[in-house]
């Protein structure tokens, strides 16, 4: 899988993991928090629907009062006058009341007059067999204090009455009888509940589906509401209303919409969706990071590819004119020829210098991107030394100075890279060079305490100034010279990481104006271990 | 004389080997590449054959390979000539039956002609095909 793959999977995994856990924890939570709540509220609001048919049942009480106790109504009931009749029990009286039965009935549960209107307002003749339903339901009121109220089944339909004993104006009995307002409970009057209430709610008739309903609506009874969840959104109370003669008359159905619920999953659905928006966002920054991580890792291929090519086809030419001037030296050099002697000479250390210089420039780029390869195995300082002294011959000669080594076999084997502490010499012993124009320079060795060799390069030159010192290591400064010769300003700076590459220290050990300088690098001792190895 | 054969495409080198090893008075035969070579060890039936690692079509692991698998060839001490790039793959050469190797930057005309010399001499007490 590439880098990009692995990050946006990563990222779409962690995404889907936090929605998940964020989903479960508010389902959680919303479900235990929030149920409770909308269960009360709506166990409420279902009560309040069934008391809210009381309301219309106290309305029709307090119509009925007026007539109840009055001393017209007392005397009618006595004489059964008929002025009483047509005065008051007009079909408009009636629907002017908002009522479709008016029932006198005398003190002996006798009928003295009865009105019916229906919803149109118009008269008609009550039938006798509703008029024996109200005789059934056994709702006289014997007593002064009295007052019955309800609903009442007649014929499978629903009526709203009240009931109150017939007094006189002061409400002062003997009773006289029973005075009964009814009316037809209507889809007007549930549109009216409904209003005033302020609630979804619907009355629905059970007539002989009690059965069925209960199967509907678990728990459903008419002394308590109880509840149920629709779906997702809305959550229905319920209740039985019971007939006068306690018999399911209505269910009492209140629909709520889960108002905290659904605010509750709109956040969720918010949250989800800055989630969602997040990862989007991710997954994009990630392909870009990624896309960049590509031509990153491009790029090091690119310059990989470059030091190799440059390595090789810097090195060959310039390997061939060095290996070729050397030829002539070999070949031709026996010649005593002087002119001829320093032709080659100055080809020879023309191109070792250039060599030396494309080395360097290849070091310290491959330093840059963090390749140094070093190889290191038990090396003798002496050979090595012996090696820079010889070739660093036409150096001093030019110079008129002296470039030896004073390392001999006591000087202990060290572990490192042999091109590498050559190069680190080369590199010591040429700064040396350009400050020093009398004496000459010495390359020595000395064990130290810590298992390490410290080897040193010490020259008569005119030494560093005091504000040249710490610039010693660093990239491309130099310190002005005599010399014509230059350079790249880069070789202490490689040397020092080379140095620090094999495990050991650069340091300038002491420089003094116009005595000397002594550069010093540290490299570790071979162990015995390692001295073994290499023999094999 | 002491037959050479030197297998390098590069011209620059293998002409200064050339005349590095003609100096020191051996018979100097060159191959362009690994399957002249071949043609040519069985042709002249040289001393020593001084490999160059990295050839185009046969790389020089490939010829040492071989020139092992043949009887005729194998007991011919063969030297790698690589550059810096190419040191694994000399050092994977030595197990194969390389006597050695020489990184060409790191060493003068001079010092591979001695370095040859050592070998030859060490093989001296042993059989070694003559001319």
């Amino acid at each position: 899988m590439t880098i990009r793959q692995k990050a946006v999977a990563g990222i779409l995994c962690l995404s889907v993991l936090t929605s998940g856990v964020f989903y479960a924890a508010a389902t959680v939570l919303v479900q235990n928090q929030f149920e409770k709540l909308e269960v009360r509220e709506t166990k409420e609001h279902t009560s309040l629907a069934v008391d809210a048919l009381n309301y219309l049942a106290d309305n029709i009480s307090l119509k009925l009062t007026d007539w109840a106790s009055w001393d017209d109504t007392y005397q009618f009931i006595v004489d059964k006058n008929k002025k009483f009749v047509d005065s008051n029990l007009q079909d408009e009286s009636v629907a002017n009341l908002g009522l479709n039965f008016m029932l006198f009935f005398d003190r002996n549960d006798r009928l003295v007059v009865a009105k019916a209107v229906d919803e149109d307002g118009a008269g008609f003749m009550v039938p006798a067999d509703i008029i024996t339903s109200f005789d059934r339901f056994g709702i006289y009121t014997k007593d002064e204090s009295g007052e019955k109220k309800g609903f009442l089944n007649i014929d499978g339909k629903p009526v709203l009455f009240a009931a109150r004993p017939i007094l006189n104006s002061v409400s002062e009995g003997p009773v006289r009888g029973t005075l009964i307002f009814a009316k037809y409970f209507t889809g007007e009057d549930q549109q009216k509940l409904a209003n005033l209430t302020h609630l979804d709610v619907r009355y629905t008739p059970v007539q002989d589906r009690q059965a069925e309903f209960k199967k509907i609506y678990p728990g459903l009874n008419a002394a308590t509401s109880a509840v149920k969840y629709q779906d997702g959104d809305t959550i229905i109370g319920y209740q039985f209303v019971n007939d006068y003669s306690g018999r399911p008359l209505f269910v009492t159905e209140v629909t709520d919409q889960r108002q905290a619920f659904i605010e509750a999953k709109k956040s969720v659905a918010i949250f989800l969706g800055v989630i969602a928006a997040v990862t989007l966002v991710s997954i994009i920054v990630a392909i870009r990071i990624s896309k960049l991580v590509q031509q990153r890792d491009q790029t090091i291929k690119l310059k990989d590819e470059f030091f190799s090519i440059a390595s090789h086809e810097l090195r060959t030419p310039l390997g061939a004119i060095r290996g070729n001037a050397l030829l002539l030296r070999d070949m031709y050099g026996d010649k005593n020829d002087q002119a001829f002697k320093e032709i080659v000479s100055d080809m020879t250390e023309a191109s070792s210098r250039l060599i030396r210089l494309v080395n360097n420039f290849l070091d310290a780029a491959r330093f840059e991107a963090g390749q140094v390869p070093i190889s290191p195995d038990v090396v003798s300082l002496k050979s090595v030394a012996d090696i820079a002294a010889g070739e660093l011959q036409s150096v001093a000669r030019d110079k008129n100075i002296y470039i030896r080594s004073e390392i001999d076999d006591s000087i202990p084997q060290v572990y490192a890279d042999k091109d590498r502490v050559l190069q680190v010499i080369y590199n010591f012993v040429g700064n040396a060079a350009k400050f020093t124009e009398r004496g000459g320079i010495t390359i020595s060795a000395a064990e130290q305490d810590d298992d390490t060799v410290k080897v040193c390069i010490t020259d008569t030159g005119r030494g560093i100034p005091e504000d040249a010192r710490r610039l010693l290591f660093q990239k491309f400064s130099q310190v002005k010279s005599s010399d014509s010769k230059s350079g790249s300003g880069l070789g202490m700076y490689i040397s020092q990481k080379i140095v620090e590459k094999m495990g050991g220290r650069c340091q300038l050990e002491h420089s003094e104006e116009d005595k000397g300088t002594t550069i010093s690098f540290t490299l570790p001792k071979a162990t015995a271990i390692q001295i073994a190895a290499s023999k094999k | 004389m002491t037959k050479i054969l030197i297998v390098e495409d590069d011209p620059l080198m293998s002409r200064m080997y050339q005349k590095i090893f003609s100096f020191h008075n051996y018979d100097v035969e060159l191959a362009n590449d690994g399957e002249e070579a071949l043609v040519k060890v069985a042709d002249i039936k040289p001393t020593i054959i001084l490999l160059d690692v990295m050839m185009p079509r046969m790389n020089g692991l490939q010829v040492l390979e071989r020139l092992k698998a043949d009887p005729s060839t194998s007991s011919i001490p063969v030297v790698m000539l690589t550059n810096l790039a190419g040191q694994q793959d000399a050092e994977t050469a030595l197990s194969k039956g390389a006597v050695k190797y020489i990184i060409k930057s790191e060493h003068e005309p001079k010092e591979v002609a001695n370095m040859v010399e050592e070998i030859i001499a060490g093989y001296t007490r042993n059989d070694v095909p003559q001319a």
